[in-house]
């Protein structure tokens, strides 16, 4: 028996790559919607400062409106680019029968 | 004799003897036979004959004599002792003759012969009231007589009820016969030998003049006559079967030979031609004049009630798309009522309706108002299944129940239905959820004030709030056409006939205001109706009436967000299934929702239907970033999890180079979206993969992704044991089973051995030639979505299987179908055992495919070792 997947149609959840899951400034989670957004995600980003600190992009401007610092370190606020990894390399070798799955010895073969 | 008596004693004891007692005694005797004389002669009167020529009332006019002598007896103060002899004398005739004559009528010829007896009692008492009409006249004297008025009479009323009249006038005009003492004016009836062919006595003469006497005279016919009837015999049943109403009415029902056209039906006895309504009216005539026609009233009442209810039954049962009321209503008048003229005022058929006529043409109305309610009340449940084709049937309902008020009888008749015919197990969801959005719409239209609804809507509720599919299939069928309860789509459209329906669903949602106390809209505070007292005052009138279907279906649950929650969730399902990124459906679903539960309710919705389509971009950017062939075999669903219901997941082995594959999307998916990363969940998804054989290829199979990964193994290495296979793709030995059973089920893998210890799968070379559908497993698509179904369902097919080894260890063989019944019998009862015969066949084939079960000739049995 041999077998070849036509698609594999796989399921995920995101979520930002923060140690903490929640808004210091609204205390929902930071996966979910800032207060007013209309969704998660794109609409709810999450941004970082200078001090490591991050809170929904919403909710840090709306703080920003009355005080210039970080809620919870109170150093001056001040944004910083969001960690970004680099890219997968693409093109990258696979097996000699790329969209079957290997059988037998070629299973052992690494992939890079 | 008493005068003969009286001429002895004269002879034995003269000195006794005056004169004038003398001359007393010989009127007295003369007279007392003149009347005996008559009363004999009257006797023949009863069979048909003429009333004789010497009758006393003749004898009267032409002999004055007689007068003289009746005068003599005046003047002694003998006419109340005469009239009283003669009342007494008569009431023996009564009892002697006439009762007995009566009821041989009735012996000889019980379907026929009323009409002759009561002719022959018409005539006989027309010449016997006569004659103590004459008799008290002339002992009165005239003067006396006329002076009395009628008017004074207490009874007169109670005897002749709405006939008083004409006979007061008749007594202040003074008839012929109450001056001059002519000679019968009831015409000789006897020109003829047949009694049916005769004159009839003209109104109001026979019994035209009230006395004492003649009242007196009349009750006791009644009672005389009616107390000899035969044992176990009635006046009742005789009018019953005499009477030609009764030989068309339900009788004929059994039959049903009439052929059932219409115009035969309407014939029905109300339209016998001419001579047999005319006979059926001189009847009446008799009856009407002996005053006997409230004796009829009730067989009367009894047997046109039979008939109406017989025509109803026969014209409406079953017949809903089509108003009946009016029609029967506009019958009754034309043919019942026209009828019943000719019944009960027979002296005048086509005079103005009396009032007993009017009263009786108004209690038939009601009769046959209740008893159309009360058919389609018994209807009712029919009639729901039925709307809105049954729409005629609930307004003539709701008309009659205007009249007969009969709303509890239709609430405990409905509800005893509902409860017998709907809440049962075996019942579907979706068609109670039918029948219940039917019913709402039908009461509604029944009931405008919503109380017949409320009533017996509550167990319906409580029913469908214990079924755990109820939600799923309100919402199934709101937004899935194509599915069973069509019916429900239309309600997610906004209607013009419930207006304010989003507001309303708010209003209700929030427990906010009665909209009837806020708005001081003039209009509406006019058209204000009064809540029927059945209702419960608990719940505001606005409530009950306006509340549109979908509301209440959706307040089952006492709340919104339950019924949301379970979309979301069904929603949620359908996404995570598909594999296309296709959406529109659902998109104009959520729309739709929205509509009606506001835009809020259905944010999560959204962001759902967002995700997928960030998804397809998300895949199709990074299948694009690697540029490669291979790449695009991945594909994803990369959920907001918060707006998602929690996805299950379990964890196992995925075959390596879908790892890698799974790694390097994931890696570039951190860069893509940083800074964000994806959790893959591995065990949901659809896999969809070509499987090669040595003689063929199975192209298309979809399944999930374990079932991928397992037949990844079989590819790598053509057999594994149980324990090696679940140690290798790390999953439990006992849900790794379950999963197994598809594959072994397509033939796609075969079990070789079982033991207590441990069992042996392999992978065949070849296929073979099983059937094609099975191998593309078309029926037994396994959802990932539905795996706790599958679990339950496992779970019983476990004990099924147990059950059946058990049964034929201990029967050695069974065919099917005693299988099939035994497992009917022992299963139904926990498990709900609902296999079809088909579906049991399959079940054990499975079974006889890996090797419990052997089946041959027609029976299965255990399978030997060896
Ligand atoms: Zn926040
Ligand atoms: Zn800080």
């Amino acid at each position: 028996m041999k077998i070849e997947v036509k698609n594999w149609h796989a399921v995920a959840s995101w979520t930002w790559t923060t140690e903490d899951d929640v808004c210091g400034i609204c205390h929902m989670p930071l996966d979910g919607c800032a207060p007013g957004a209309p969704g998660p995600g794109d609409d709810s980003t999450v941004v970082w400062g200078r001090c490591t600190h991050y809170f929904h992009l919403m909710c840090i401007n709306t703080w920003l409106h009355n005080k210039n610092t970080c809620p919870i370190c109170r150093r001056k606020w001040e944004f910083a680019s969001a960690p970004k990894p680099a890219p997968a390399t693409p093109g990258v070798v696979r097996n000699r029968q790329p969209a079957d799955f290997p059988t037998e010895e070629a299973a052992e073969s690494p992939d890079a | 004799m008493a005068a003969d008596a009286a001429v002895r004693h004269q002879a034995e004891h003269p000195q006794l003897w005056d004169p004038s007692l003398v001359e007393t005694t010989s009127v007295w005797t003369a007279v007392v036979r003149t009347i005996q004389h008559d009363l004999r002669a009257a006797l023949p009167v009863l069979h048909g004959h003429a009333p004789p020529n010497d009758s006393f009332v003749r004898r009267c006019a032409a002999d004055a004599a007689l007068r003289a002598q009746l005068e003599a007896l005046r003047a002694r103060q003998l006419h109340g002792l005469l009239l009283a002899w003669t009342l007494d004398t008569l009431k023996l005739q009564l009892r002697e003759h006439v009762a007995p004559f009566f009821w041989s009528c009735y012996r000889l010829a019980p379907h026929s012969s009323l009409f002759g007896a009561m002719r022959g009692l018409h005539a006989y008492m027309g010449t016997r009231l006569q004659l103590m009409h004459v008799l008290e006249r002339c002992l009165w004297g005239e003067a006396e007589w006329t002076e009395r008025a009628w008017d004074e009479e207490p009874w007169a009323e109670v005897l002749w009820g709405e006939g008083a009249s004409r006979h007061r006038a008749a007594a202040r005009h003074g008839s012929p016969m109450a001056i001059s003492c002519e000679p019968s004016p009831v015409r000789p009836p006897s020109k003829s030998p047949d009694p049916m062919e005769r004159d009839e006595p003209a109104e109001g003469e026979a019994a035209a003049e009230g006395s004492y006497a003649s009242y007196e005279l009349l009750t006791s016919l009644q009672a005389v006559v009616l107390a000899f009837a035969p044992e176990g015999h009635s006046f009742d049943a005789w009018v019953r079967m005499s009477l030609p109403w009764t030989r068309l009415p339900a009788r004929g029902d059994g039959g049903g030979g009439e052929g059932g056209s219409e115009d035969e039906e309407e014939g029905e006895g109300m339209d016998e031609d001419l001579s047999q309504r005319e006979s059926l009216r001189r009847c009446c005539v008799h009856l009407s004049e002996l005053c006997w026609l409230p004796l009829i009233e009730p067989t009367l009442s009894s047997t046109l009630h039979a008939h109406l209810h017989a025509k109803l039954m026969r014209r409406c049962a079953n017949q809903f798309e089509e108003r009946m009321l009016q029609g029967m209503l506009s019958w009754l008048d034309a043919k019942v009522v026209t009828w019943l003229r000719v019944v009960l005022q027979p002296a005048a058929p086509e005079a103005d309706p009396s009032f007993m006529l009017q009263q009786w043409q108004a209690r038939l109305h009601f009769f046959l108002m209740q008893s159309l309610a009360e058919l389609r009340t018994a209807e009712l449940f029919d009639i729901i299944i039925d709307y809105p084709d049954s729409l005629p049937a609930l307004s003539d309902l709701k008309e009659c129940l205007q009249h007969t008020h009969q709303h509890a009888d239709v609430v405990a008749s409905l509800s005893k239905a509902i409860d017998q015919r709907l809440l049962k197990p075996g019942t579907d969801t979706s068609k109670i959820i039918q029948v219940y959005v039917s019913a709402i719409k039908a009461l509604r239209h029944l009931d405008p004030s919503g109380v017949t609804l409320e009533s017996v809507s509550e167990p319906v509720r409580t029913y469908l709030k214990a079924r755990p599919d109820t939600i799923r299939k309100i919402v199934t069928s709101l937004t899935d056409p194509d599915d069973s309860a069509a019916t429900l789509v239309e309600l997610l459209e906004p209607t013009n006939d419930t207006p304010g329906g989003i507001q309303q669903d708010a209003a209700l949602e929030e427990g906010a205001v009665d909209p009837d106390e806020v708005k001081g809209d003039e209009a509406a505070m006019f058209a204000w109706v009064a809540d029927p007292v059945q209702a419960d005052p608990m719940r505001s009138s606005f409530a009950r009436r306006s509340s549109d279907v979908l509301s209440i279906l959706v307040n089952i649950y006492g709340s919104k967000t339950l019924f949301v929650n379970e979309f979301r969730s069904m929603l949620s399902d359908k996404l995570i299934a598909s594999s296309d990124y296709e959406t529109d459906k659902e998109v104009r679903n959520v729309e739709l929702l929205k509509k009606r539960f506001g835009d809020e309710a259905l944010k999560s919705c959204e962001v759902m239907l967002r995700d997928i389509g960030e998804s397809k971009r998300v895949t199709q950017a990074i299948h694009k970033h690697f540029g490669d062939e291979e790449c695009k075999v991945l594909t994803a669903t990369i959920v907001s999890r918060l707006c998602w219901p929690t996805l299950e997941d379990e964890k196992f082995e995925l075959p390596e180079a879908m790892e890698r594959e799974m790694a390097r999307f994931e890696k570039q998916f951190m860069h893509h979206k940083a800074p964000r990363k994806l959790m893959w969940k591995r065990s949901l998804g659809t896999v969809t993969i070509d499987v090669a054989f040595e003689d063929r290829t199975v192209k298309g199979v979809t399944c999930s992704p374990l079932h991928a990964s397992i037949l990844h193994c079989f590819a790598e290495k053509s057999s594994w044991s149980l324990s090696s296979l679940a140690a290798h793709l790390k999953v439990k030995p006992d849900a790794l089973r379950k999963k197994m059973a598809m594959w072994i089920n397509r033939g796609f893998i075969h079990e070789i051995s079982r033991s207590a210890e441990d069992t042996l799968y392999e992978a065949p070379a070849c296929l073979g030639s099983g059937g094609d559908a099975r191998h593309q497993g078309v029926e037994e698509e396994e959802q990932p979505a539905e795996s706790a179904k599958d679990e339950a369902l496992s779970q019983f097919e476990a004990q099924a299987e147990s059950y059946v080894i058990g049964m034929l260890t201990n029967l050695g063989t069974l065919p099917l179908a005693r299988i099939h019944n035994m497992l009917k019998m022992f299963l139904s009862s926990e498990e709900r055992y609902d296999y079809s015969e088909a579906e049991l066949r399959r079940f054990l084939s499975r079974l006889v495919e890996d090797g419990t079960l052997e089946h041959s000739d027609g029976v299965y049995k255990i399978r030997r070792e060896g």
